[in-house]
């Protein structure tokens, strides 16, 4: 028979109508192999159909159900029960939403807002490379997408940025990294824009190198490493 | 999520002991160790604003030598003898953090892990050194000799980090935060070094009134009251771009912690040039 767990979530809570916060205890059972998501949509069908959270792949690709379980910013739907136990050594968790953008209820917050910084670095390339005259695709060396592919794993879950040092005033660790990518992209020919924006007031200045984006990335993407390149001048 | 790496021996004991403040120990599995070096750095460097300001304040009395005397007077007991060697502890982690900072930064050493435990051995050795030598006392050493070797150190280690980061694309504040840092690691623990060797001359005002009339010294140590002020002051400033969003309290607050970090490091600067 497998193992089961008494656990205590201790979930943050907000009414958007009557603008309250509070905390709520849940107590359940639950199996080693769970995911937290799958905890939510338990209390949401046994306990409580109006505790609201977001999730979408559920499968650490779209970056929805990022949450801060005991502090720790992370992907909830990669978070199984038996892992959590382990880790933070308790059965007891407090879930809160992460703090990169308002909360619009209970664990969901506004992405749309969160993204503004992604945006705001253009993380599309701006003025792309001339094609290669044989064909439509752009060649890049396997040496050269070696430097930065690990990068482009980012998928804007938002936990770097909610466990950075710093919480204002700056863009945040992932959208320096999606403008560090299209800097190291060769397909990239406006790397002086992008430069103005790396090393503005809001840029690398604002990083004090505490290196917590890289302690929790969900896809384990070094990205103190890449921001420390930017300051290092050196992108090679 | 893995569970965290075993370890052993007295690594794993003083970990321990860490771990038991229950801040720390939440900090450290949600941030890293990296975040809590960052605030602990942030924290040292705020007491050694704090502690600049006082030094200035006390060796202002030098321009009257009774007065600085009698002051010395009240300061000559134990308990401000400890005060003073556990001062110790902020520069020196303040120091070698800083270093471990920038050798990530400008020089691609990525094996942080390791350089957070140097940092801490050293800042241990340098400590526990500096304690023996209070403890012993009348410690005999070439005093332009020391200051030499500590101007060459200073002058090398800035330099290399100039030719490293100067001709990026980072702030020029920025930058001089990085070159001021390394021109004062050697100094600032040279410094507090040379003057706990012998700890009762340390506060003698003949023996001080003497080393600051060198001129070589003077030159040095404007250049210690400079780079220290200078070092405070873009450190209060990226503190305060942290916290503060309103741009107008911002430029205020700016405003006001250059004026009073410029007027003690003009007096700190009168008081070796006109002593």
């Amino acid at each position: 028979m497998s193992q089961e767990y008494d656990l205590t979530l201790k979930i943050s809570r907000y009414d958007p109508d009557t603008q309250l916060s509070w905390v709520q205890v849940y107590r359940l059972k639950a199996g080693r192999i769970l995911r937290f998501v799958d905890l939510f949509r338990k209390i949401n069908d046994e306990q409580d159909p109006t505790l609201a959270w977001s999730s979408s792949c559920e499968h650490g690709q779209c970056g929805t159900c990022g949450m801060k379980i005991n502090g720790k910013p992370l992907l909830t739907c990669e978070l199984l029960v038996e892992n959590a136990v382990k880790f933070f050594k308790t059965q007891t968790f407090t879930v809160e939403p992460l703090t990169v953008a308002p909360v619009i209820r209970d664990l969901v917050i506004d992405m749309e807002k969160a993204y503004e910084r992604v945006h705001f670095v253009k993380p599309h390339i701006i003025q792309p490379a001339p094609q290669h005259p044989d064909g439509d695709e752009y060649r890049i060396s396997p040496r050269v997408l070696e430097t930065y592919v690990e990068a482009t794993r980012c998928i804007n879950c938002f936990c770097c940025a909610t466990a950075c040092v710093t919480q204002k005033n700056y863009l945040g660790p992932n959208a320096l990294l999606a403008n560090i990518v299209r800097l190291m992209d060769p397909r990239e020919m406006a790397k002086q824009e992008r430069m103005d924006i790396l090393y503005s007031d809001q840029g690398t200045p604002r990083c004090r190198t505490a290196q917590a984006c890289s302690f929790v990335c969900p896809k384990e993407i070094d990205i103190a490493h890449f921001i420390a390149l930017a300051k290092e001048g050196n992108f090679k | 999520m893995d569970a965290p790496a075993q370890r052993t021996g007295i690594e794993a004991y003083l970990i321990g002991i860490l771990k038991r403040s229950e801040k720390l120990s939440y900090y450290a599995r949600s941030r890293g160790w990296g975040f809590i070096m960052t605030w602990a750095h942030r924290i040292a460097g705020l007491i050694l604003v704090l502690y600049m300001l006082f030094h200035i304040y006390t060796l202002s009395a030098l321009y009257e030598p009774a007065a600085f005397v009698s002051k010395m007077k009240f300061v000559d007991n134990f308990i401000f003898s400890f005060f003073e060697w556990a001062l110790a502890v902020p520069v020196i982690f303040h120091a070698l953090n800083g270093t471990r900072l920038i050798l990530y930064e400008a020089f691609r050493i990525r094996k942080d892990a390791i350089m957070v435990r140097w940092v801490f051995v050293l800042s241990s050795i340098y400590i526990l050194t500096l304690a023996f030598f209070m403890l012993m006392g009348n410690q005999q050493v070439s005093a332009g000799f020391f200051w030499l070797m500590v101007a060459i150190t200073s002058a090398i280690s800035s330099t290399i980090v100039y030719k490293r980061l100067w001709h990026t694309q980072n702030g020029i504040l920025w930058k001089l935060q990085r070159v001021s840092g390394a021109f004062l690691l050697p100094l600032v623990s040279g410094h507090m070094f040379f003057m706990h060797l012998n700890y009762q001359v340390g506060h003698d005002v003949e023996t001080i009134l003497a080393r600051i009339s060198a001129p070589g010294m003077k030159a040095l140590d404007v250049a210690f009251v400079c780079l220290v002020f200078f070092h405070a002051g873009f450190g209060l400033y990226t503190i305060i771009g942290d916290y503060i969003e309103d741009s107008r309290l911002r430029s205020g607050l700016t405003v006001l912690i250059s004026f009073i970090l410029g007027v003690f490091a003009y007096a700190g600067a009168k008081i070796v040039l006109t002593i």
